[in-house]
């Protein structure tokens, strides 16, 4: 299983690397001619006994010393410009990488946004994706020269008797059937390990976590108690990994660096005269030098686990849909009309067979218990998911077959969550509209009731918000999040509970200066507080996902019982709330402190 | 080099433990190393005895006795190197154990402040990553440092005595590499935090490209962020290649000065030729072992990088080790009464002032709201009342007595808290209520839940009250949080109650419920709080105006607009915003 999820992984970064292969492959060659190089010295070395029992004069020691510099700056420069193309690549894979990965977060479908932090994409587009550069710019180009060094050596040694390469091959055939054998245990480990060791980790993090929680509450014991314990489980099983394992390890560590075989069959060779003293040096020089590239591949294992696993994290970023392409509709009115409409999120049906229109130049209000479904309906409309079934009509056009930058031109929809930019509240407001004049802000800043204290801040508009900038509470911030959507200058306005902080005299006023300054516009309020809504042309009551009533408030009063109940609970909590509190306690008040 | 043994014994140390097993690990590590070098001595000797340089008289196989002699050396590596490694890992596994023990001993007497939201993160990565780093370099990492110093050490006193002259030129070099090493790590360093820099700036706006997406796409601004991604990408790529793209320079430069040694040699031994001071038979050992020399030192090289990890990890470490702990008193009975005061009190962070000469008093069952601008330092005024972190002057009175006097696990049992940030834990529901009062009866949690106005909420969820919430409650939205928060604070039933705000949205008709849930807490407690919408403190008994760090003013609602100050104009900001009827009129 974990096998396929590496396959997929593998071909995935493949795909990353695809159009970056010639540098690639250059710098993989330059890392093989790098590790040919390498031998040189060795060969030069062996050379000079070669007149042995006499030494050679002075003159070719220096000759052979001019050699051996070349070898060493040929060697070194080589493998400079190897990393440096490795490295080039590398960062260029990293950057595409990133740009592909933001196109396709810009397009994810909403739920699967809701379900990432932003934490977590974050790390995917920065970590997960830096991890590569290591297998691109390192793994690759050393891959390369271990392998080039170990055939070449082999070759060299075989060039010289073969029955010394096989010599030379033998010890680390015994240490790797040795550890395959004493060592048939190690994945068992491994595995458990890991899972130790990610266990003590989200311990660890959960135990810091908790900390002010547990203690202010009396049981900081416990969570110590309990972190103790989880430590010593962790050590208990590191300690029976290691006595379980450093046996076969090392023996394996050792017979891979072994002289048992070469020596004896070297001094073997020699004494039959089949070889000389300069081929016996090179056995014994490079002879049990060759695993060492071995060895650091094994190091890359571990390494490479983990960046497989951050390919793993992006494939389903990557797999997404790239956008369609955009043709313009021409939309005959403003008008929509909802048909059919099915939403569900995983199992979970949200809104189930949804009918009703919203027509145009009309204020339509969508009303019902938290959790009918009514922000959905807002989301449909923005565009920002679709519905499994049915469809949404703008004049005669399908709402999906509206391009993006047609659909934000057309519709504008103020969400709950309202969020701010970092920059000024200028930027912000203009965010719709970027060539918006200083009357057109005024006036929706005018409508949206927000003009007094915008006004009243220090800068005015240009007051920086964000992140160390002013704090604003979440009233001030929905009646910025309603001026932007004005200033966008769309026929179709869709209001998701934009109105919930604000008293009623407020919000009064708002509808009034709606009305009067865009009396053309299509707007459709979600509200709870039906008082606020009771004017609208139509309103429709939704509940479970289904529509329950639509009709004026008179008629709906008369026809739908959950607007009667609704109606009656909230006028008898009006008059209640006077009297009850002794004061009002603002937490939960501020969105986004 | 110095650093890293610095480090090392710093952290044996803090474990309080004996590193005996973790010498003796490395000294037997020394051992192995001199058997797995042998041989070549013994190389050298049986090929004096061999042609060109002895006659190839003895006829009788000469393989027969190396052979034997190198199986019995080979014994004593293997036995060697069980030994050492069983030592070293045991050894350092104890280690860390007790290391470990000691930082999460010394994590839970810090100050709660410490643990402030932003900061968990870090803390989280010193804990598991820095400490795990540390883990690593003592099983493994050690050991195979000092293996690959040693074998050049070992080499080198055999070599002195057979012609110091070349074996000083082969290994000269070794410290101007590391000279190299350190000069040219100076400079990738600098280079490396140009790149840091640019990473964490592009992280930032990622998270808000993330966070603002939905707007974006509302608006259809995205390609806008999305243009402004790219040439951060494109920069991040352009400091990378300054950075790193010559492969590590450092340790390439470290190998070239290193390797620089054979060259030394073959003109050392072409002058000592030319003098004819130099036997074939020394030049033989020398052209043996050379590169069995150099080769550990080479590859130690690629420890570098992991080196220079532990090392930052480690200084993180000890920082939070030398963070000092918060002074614990003794007493633990009850205080005299249930009214709170602040003499004089001033507060330091990082030595930025956040409050200076706070004196107020708050007596017994009365509500004290504490207002003003972002940054005056409201929540910090509240965090010290908790002890999350103790003022640098002045004091804090419980009941007439100092705060400092308790036991801070007595003092806890006075107080009710309801803050901004809701932690959760892995758990169901009840269980997470539940820690308000140890031991109260499922009835009571559901009831305290109930009157907080969780109901609503956990209905929804799969199991109800027995739904297990997984790490901080994900799927919880920031109301339902603040709610099951205040149902702990009811079940908990404090004398004493500290109220901050919510920084998760809230829902109109959330906030209702938690407005109802809150007034029905507060019932007959001392009350100090944190507000933010001044029409929501109207009718408290005080008013703190707040505004950088000082106490501006203080009164009721009424005095305060009489006053005419910051308070009177903080309110004709919001006035747009006020409705003069009360709480339950949020009518939803």
């Amino acid at each position: 299983m974990s096998k396929t999820r590496n396959s997929a992984s593998w071909s995935v970064l493949n795909t990353l690397l695809g159009g970056h292969r010639i540098p690639l492959g250059m710098a993989i060659m330059l890392a093989a001619v790098a590790a040919a190089l390498e031998l040189v010295p060795f060969l030069i070395l062996c050379y000079s006994v070669a007149a042995l029992p006499g030494l050679p004069d002075a003159y070719v020691f220096f000759q052979l010393a001019g050699w051996l510099a070349l070898a060493l700056a040929g060697k070194y420069i080589v493998y400079s410009l190897a990393y440096f193309l490795s490295h080039q690549t590398a960062y260029r894979v990293l950057m595409d990488t990133r740009q592909i990965l933001v196109r396709r977060l810009a397009r994810a479908p909403l739920p699967w946004l809701q379900q990432h932090s932003s934490g977590v994409l974050n790390q995917l587009v920065m970590q997960d994706v830096e991890r590569i550069e290591q297998f691109i710019a390192h793994h690759l180009v050393e891959m390369m020269a271990a392998f080039a060094a170990s055939v070449l050596v082999i070759s060299v040694l075989w060039w010289v008797d073969w029955r010394l390469a096989l010599a030379a091959l033998a010890a680390p055939l015994l240490a790797v059937v040795i550890q395959a054998i004493a060592m048939r245990n190690m994945g068992q480990y491994m595995t458990e390990y890991q899972q130790a060791s990610g266990e003590l980790n989200g311990a660890s993090v959960e135990y810091l976590r908790s900390m002010p929680v547990m203690k202010t509450f009396n049981q900081g014991a416990h969570s110590f108690a309990r972190m103790r314990k989880g430590l010593s489980r962790y050590h208990d099983l590191v300690q029976r990994i290691t006595r379980g394992t450093v046996p076969g390890w090392s023996l394996f560590v050792v017979m891979l660096n072994a002289n048992i075989v070469v020596l004896p069959i070297g001094l073997w060779l020699m004494h039959e005269q089949q070889i000389d003293l300069t081929g016996m040096l090179i056995a014994i020089v490079l002879g049990n030098g060759m695993v060492r590239p071995l060895m650091k591949l094994m190091r890359f294992q571990t390494q490479i686990r983990e960046i497989l696993g951050g390919v793993q994290r992006m494939q389903p970023v990557l797999s997404m849909q790239e956008c369609q392409s955009e043709t313009r509709q021409t939309l005959t009115s403003s008008g929509v009309q909802l048909s059919g409409i099915n939403v569900s999120y995983g199992s979970r049906p949200v809104l189930s067979d949804v009918s009703f229109p919203i027509p145009a130049g009309r204020v339509t209000a969508l009303v019902g218990p938290s959790g009918a479904g009514k922000s959905t309906i807002a989301s449909l409309l923005g565009g920002l998911i679709e519905p499994d079934q049915g469809h949404i009509l703008v004049g005669d056009c399908r709402l999906a077959d509206i391009g993006d930058e047609q659909r934000c031109a057309t519709i504008a929809v103020v969400a709950q969550d309202a969020f701010l930019f970092r920059g000024t509240l200028l930027s912000n407001l203009k965010l719709g509209q970027p060539e918006a004049s200083d009357d057109q802000v005024r006036q929706a800043l005018r409508v949206a009731q927000a003009e007094a204290f915008v006004n009243a801040l220090p800068e005015g508009w240009h007051t920086h918000v964000g992140e160390r900038g002013l704090t604003l509470s979440g009233g001030e911030r929905q009646r910025l999040a309603v001026a932007r959507a004005l200033l966008a200058k769309t026929p179709i306005l869709v209001l998701d509970e934009s109105t919930a902080f604000a008293d009623s005299r407020t919000e009064q006023h708002f509808y009034e200066a709606l009305r009067r300054t865009y009396p053309d516009l299509t707007v459709l309020t979600i509200a709870h507080r039906l008082y606020s809504v009771k004017d609208a042309a139509n309103i429709v009551v939704l509940d479970h996902g289904r529509v329950v009533g639509s009709g004026s408030h008179a008629s709906l009063l008369q026809t739908c019982t959950l607007y009667r109940q609704m109606w009656q609970a909230q006028a008898s909590q009006q008059s209640k709330g006077d009297s009850q509190t002794r004061f009002v306690v603002p937490p939960g008040e501020k969105e986004h402190a | 080099m110095p650093e890293f043994v610095r480090a090392c014994l710093r952290v044996i140390r803090k474990s309080r433990r004996s590193p005996a097993k973790i010498y003796l690990g490395l000294l037997l590590r020394v051992v192995e190393r001199a058997f797995s070098i042998a041989p070549y001595f013994l190389a050298w000797y049986w090929l004096l005895d061999m042609p060109p340089f002895a006659s190839a008289t003895s006829d009788h196989s000469s393989w027969a006795a190396p052979a034997v002699i190198l199986v019995v050396l080979l014994l004593g590596q293997i036995t060697f190197s069980y030994f050492s490694q069983m030592n070293s890992f045991l050894g350092s596994y104890d280690l860390t154990l007790s290391y470990r023990e000691r930082l999460i001993d010394h994590l839970r007497q810090l100050p709660l402040g410490v643990f402030a939201r932003q900061r968990v993160g870090q803390l989280s990565s010193v804990m598991t990553d820095d400490v795990k780093r540390l883990e690593d370099v003592f099983t493994h990492l050690t050991a195979e440092l000092l293996a690959a110093v040693s074998v050049p050490v070992l080499f080198a006193i055999c070599l002195v005595w057979v012609d110091w002259r070349l074996a000083l030129a082969l290994l000269i070099t070794w410290p101007l590499a590391l000279f190299a090493l350190n000069a040219a790590n100076r400079i990738f360093l600098t280079l490396g935090r140009g790149k840091q820099l640019a990473v964490q700036e592009t992280s930032g706006l990622i998270v808000e490209f993330i966070s603002g997406l939905r707007t974006l796409r509302l608006f259809g601004r995205a390609h806008v962020w999305i243009g402004r991604l790219d040439q951060r990408f494109a920069q991040i790529r352009q400091v990378s290649m300054g950075a790193e793209a010559w492969g590590g320079g450092s340790v390439q430069a470290y190998r070239v000065v290193l390797e620089l040694g054979l060259l030394l040699l073959l003109l050392v031994a072409g002058w000592l030729a030319g003098d004819e001071d130099l036997t074939p038979a020394t030049w033989l050992l020398f052209v043996l072992v050379s590169y069995k020399v150099l080769d550990p030192l080479l590859d130690a090289a690629a420890y570098l990088v992991e080196l220079r990890a532990m090392l930052q990890g480690e200084a993180r470490l000890q920082r939070l080790l030398d963070t000092p702990v918060l002074r614990e008193g003794v007493r633990t009975e009850p205080p005299q009464n249930f009214s709170v005061a602040y003499k004089q009190v001033s507060f330091a962070y990082d030595s930025k002032p956040i409050l200076q000469d706070i004196d107020f008093e708050v007596p017994q069952g009365t509500v004290t709201a504490i207002v003003g601008p972002s940054g005056a330092g409201k929540s910090s005024l509240l965090h010290l009342l908790a002890r999350f972190d103790d003022p640098q002057s002045g004091t804090i009175y419980l009941g007439g007595t100092d705060l400092n006097a308790w036991r801070s696990d007595s003092l806890y049992r006075y107080f009710g808290f309801v803050f901004q940030d809701v932690q959760l834990f892995e758990g169901s529901i009840l269980d997470n209520v539940r820690i308000g009062r140890d031991g109260a009866s499922d009835r009571e949690v559901i009831d305290a839940c109930s009157r907080a106005g969780c109901d609503s909420f956990v209905q929804r969820l799969p199991e109800g009250y027995a739904t297990r919430i997984g790490e901080n409650g994900q799927q919880l939205s920031g109301g339902e949080r603040q709610r099951l928060s205040i149902a702990r604070a009811i079940l908990r039933d404090a004398p004493v109650l500290l109220l901050d705000e919510a920084t998760a949205s809230v829902d109109a008709q959330s906030q209702h419920d938690i407005e109802q849930a809150l007034a029905c807490l507060s019932e007959g407690k001392t009350v100090l709080m944190v507000a933010h919408r001044l029409n929501a403190v109207r009718h408290v008994d005080q008013i703190l105006v707040l505004d950088q760090g000082r106490v501006h003013e203080k009164g009721t609602h009424q005095e305060l607009l009489k006053h005419d100050g910051l308070y009177a104009e903080l309110w004709r900001r919001q006035e747009v915003e006020i409705h003069v009827e009360a709480c339950g009129d949020a009518t939803n």
